[in-house]
């Protein structure tokens, strides 16, 4: 079964997200304490879209689930401007603090949590595909 | 929801930390810690035994308050972490930065 959320490009908008994802886990059979990396991953690629994809502009974050074989699949998709966020350079994390810049740690995050990080550009459309394998 | 408390003893801050520190909480925790930024040399505690998640937004405060301490010669320690929160600190660096007391 595929579930699908419209959100905003709003940060207000992450609590609805959340619970979407919760319930999303749960149905797919993942273990409670891990669910909050689900949430986790997701947050970060909504927060990418809502800092960068319309700019100033109201518009429009799709956010679906689906459990695929052993896996759980989510997509982000908005309508902003063509970004691939996999792209971005990841962060050394072995650095000191003075040394440490606050950015790029969003996909590193999305990296370590997820099994499969896809970005493909649909006509307008960005789509980015977080795969999680569920034990 | 996040709620944060600031207490002072008589030798540091201590920022209770209680909830969820997602993006759309961060700003909060960046607003209620708008006395330490006028701190001449700021020794603070984060009390993290409440706090049950953090995503790169709250991770962003953090950061900005380790490197104006340690700019003012003070100093910022954390105290538990909850295992989620641990999971992300520890696969951040996080945990490196931040000493646990």
């Amino acid at each position: 079964m595929k579930t699908e959320i419209v959100l905003k490009n709003n940060i207000r908008e992450i609590p609805r997200m959340e619970e979407f994802v919760n319930q999303a886990g749960t149905a797919a059979g993942v273990a409670p304490e891990r669910i909050d990396m689900l949430v986790l991953a997701v947050e970060e690629a909504m927060t990418n879209v809502i800092n960068y994809a319309y700019g100033d502009r109201e518009g429009e974050i799709i956010l679906t689930a689906e459990r695929q074989g052993n896996a759980l699949v989510f997509e982000i998709k908005d309508q902003g401007k063509a970004f691939d966020p996999t792209q971005v350079e990841e962060p050394d994390v072995s650095l000191p603090a003075a040394e440490r810049e606050p950015g790029g740690l969003g996909l590193f995050i999305i990296r370590k949590l997820m099994d499969g990080v896809h970005y493909r550009r649909e006509q307008d459309t960005n789509v980015l595909t977080l795969t999680k394998q569920i034990e | 929801m996040l709620k944060v408390t600031l207490t002072n003893n008589e030798t540091e801050t201590i920022v209770a930390l209680e909830g969820r520190m997602d993006t759309a909480a961060a700003p909060e925790f960046e607003q209620a810690l708008a006395p330490v930024w006028e701190m001449e040399q700021p020794r603070i505690m984060l009390d993290c035994q409440k706090l049950e998640y953090i995503s790169s937004s709250g991770l962003r405060i953090f950061l900005k308050l380790k490197k104006f301490t340690d700019s003012k010669g003070g100093q910022v320690a954390l105290n538990a972490l909850q295992p989620t929160v641990k999971e992300v600190f520890d696969m951040t660096g996080f945990s490196k930065m931040f000493p646990i007391k």
